[in-house]
């Protein structure tokens, strides 16, 4: 009796599980896509305000920006050609704070941090819309 | 008084031992992706490894065998090749990711490659299983391990609102990303619930030598501990999920988990979430090492243990040297440790029904047990969640690979 309760519980599961399989492939590649480079902008912005009140190392947030601008670039590889333009100017800019953190150049962060929130907010609406 | 060091002891060795790389990466992801909403998740997976540590100090405490000695007993030593290959090589994986751990948390504080430290921190476990006893491998790196209570600080320095926090402790279904969801769930089931967890603390037993009356103590520390060690992991999540969602902020890097402390702590919260992981990390690479040479060594019958010399458990000692070296061999080759994590917890959660079945089989068999077996509501909190991880990482893992 047990053991068919565990099987029932299970076979539930798996239809269920099998639902969250159907869902799973609803989105959209560029709203995926414009979501990821949302998360990179962000990031890139907290390490860069972070790295500026010296809460964190130097060398790790050239490295962090690093990986973010080259997560960038995988990215428009692959993403539809719609973002890629907003998706390219964010992957500068963050070069850009790249290039500051490594020069130690406090004021130099300014100009790419503000390129960065300009880049990120038309790729938020296509992250929202599911892009056009 | 002994009793109650015994347990302020096993209590604190609990909550300091409780984080490692998979409870730390799976909580900061979720958090980050779905808020409170999988905290749900901490708590099932936290529930089950209760019962399943107080199951196995109990079991041993009344056998006088560990899980794995009595498995290969009970079912032959054909039928314990299955888990022997399964739980192993997914542990192995799962160590892989806690020396990663530790590199990365060098790399945070010095800015040289993760893979640079391989070899290092490779030789620092061998070493420490080589020279060190039980004892201070287990109470030592555990109690340093009390460093993760600054999530638990954090969260409150931040203003979690325990309401909502509460509110997500029961399940809900999102209403996007569901298949990353359930895939997040099911590897802090993986992170909650890993074999080598349960294997280690029944060798611990035998190693500490304990009998029928250390019943009362086991079972308090295992509910006392277990609920603080996951009140640690839902505090990663909690802090998470106020620092990164509101951001947009996916974790796809442990790179971005470092951040999680700096809002709060500023300077100090980098550098403690760089010693909380490397400490963390080191800890666990110590047990799981530790935990695959006892399930080989009890597997095949050699003499094992680590409070006698290893010369004099020689094939016992060559088995954890071989296991740290190919560990650090795979550190090396520089894969991706968040992506790493995830996977392997997600096949822990899927292997979960060979490690877990027979031993409950064990638990109910009054061979080993007498009349301290388990009762039918023990039983059923294993099985079910048992049975739910597999499913999930069934369902939820080909999909994340393909998704990847």
């Amino acid at each position: 009796m047990g053991a068919m309760n565990v099987g029932g519980i299970a076979a539930v599961l798996v239809i269920a599980g099998l639902g969250v399989a159907g869902c799973g492939g609803s989105e959209t590649d560029a709203k995926q896509a414009a979501q990821r480079a949302v998360s990179w902008a962000a990031t890139a912005r907290m390490v860069g305000e972070a790295w500026r009140a010296g809460e964190v190392p130097d060398r790790y947030a050239a490295r962090t920006l690093q990986a973010v601008r080259q997560s960038l670039r995988e990215s428009i590889r692959h993403a539809p050609s719609d973002i890629t333009p907003s998706m390219q100017h964010l992957a500068d800019a963050v070069g850009a704070m790249e290039q500051a953190v490594k020069r130690r150049d406090q004021a130099a962060l300014v100009d790419p941090l503000r390129a960065v929130e300009d880049a990120k907010a038309p790729l938020a609406r296509a992250a929202k819309e599911g892009g056009r | 008084v002994k009793k109650l060091l015994e347990i302020a002891l096993g209590i604190v060795t609990s909550v300091g031992g409780f984080l490692e790389i998979g409870s730390l990466g799976t909580a900061a992801q979720a958090g980050a992706q779905f808020g409170f909403q999988l905290t749900w998740a901490v708590a099932v997976g936290t529930l089950c490894l209760m019962f399943l540590v107080e199951m196995s100090g109990r079991f041993t405490a009344v056998s006088h065998h560990t899980i794995v000695d009595a498995m290969r007993e009970r079912f032959g030593f054909d039928f314990f090749l299955i888990p022997l290959v399964f739980v192993g090589l997914v542990t192995l994986l799962v160590l892989v990711a806690e020396i990663g751990g530790v590199c990365l948390a060098l790399q945070l504080v010095t800015g040289i490659s993760f893979p640079w430290f391989a070899v290092p921190v490779g030789f620092a476990v061998w070493l420490l299983l080589w020279k060190a006893t039980f004892g201070v491998i287990e109470e030592g790196v555990s109690i340093l391990g009390l460093v993760t209570v600054v999530f638990v600080v954090a969260a409150f320095a931040l203003h979690a609102p325990l309401r909502e926090v509460a509110a997500g402790l029961v399940p809900s279904l999102p209403t996007a990303d569901r298949a990353q969801y359930w895939f997040i769930a099911v590897s802090i089931l993986g992170a909650s619930i890993s074999p080598y967890l349960f294997y280690f603390y029944s060798s611990g037993a035998i190693e500490d030598r304990w009998d029928e009356g250390y019943l009362g103590i086991n079972r308090v520390v295992a509910a006392i501990g277990m609920t603080f060690g996951g009140v640690l992991s839902a505090a990663v999540l909690v802090v998470a999920a106020i620092v990164f969602q509101p951001r947009g902020i996916r974790i796809e890097r442990y790179d971005q988990v470092a951040l999680i402390l700096t809002e709060p702590f500023g300077w100090w919260g980098f550098m403690l979430f760089a010693m909380a992981l490397g400490i963390a990390c080191f800890g666990a690479a110590l047990e799981i090492t530790l935990a695959l040479a006892y399930l080989v060594a009890q597997g095949l019958g050699w003499t094992w243990g680590k409070n006698v010399r290893p010369r004099q458990a020689a094939r016992f000692t060559l088995v954890y040297t071989v296991i740290a070296a190919v560990a650090t061999l795979l550190v090396l080759t520089g894969l991706e440790p968040l992506k790493l994590t995830l996977v392997s917890m997600a096949l822990t959660a899927a292997t979960l029904p060979i490690a877990v079945i027979p031993f409950l089989v064990l638990m109910n068999d009054t061979h080993y047990v007498g009349t301290h077996g388990n009762g039918w509501f023990g039983n059923a909190v294993v099985l079910v969640v048992t049975a739910l991880a597999f499913v999930l990482a069934v369902v939820s893992l080909p999909l994340e690979i393909a998704g990847s």
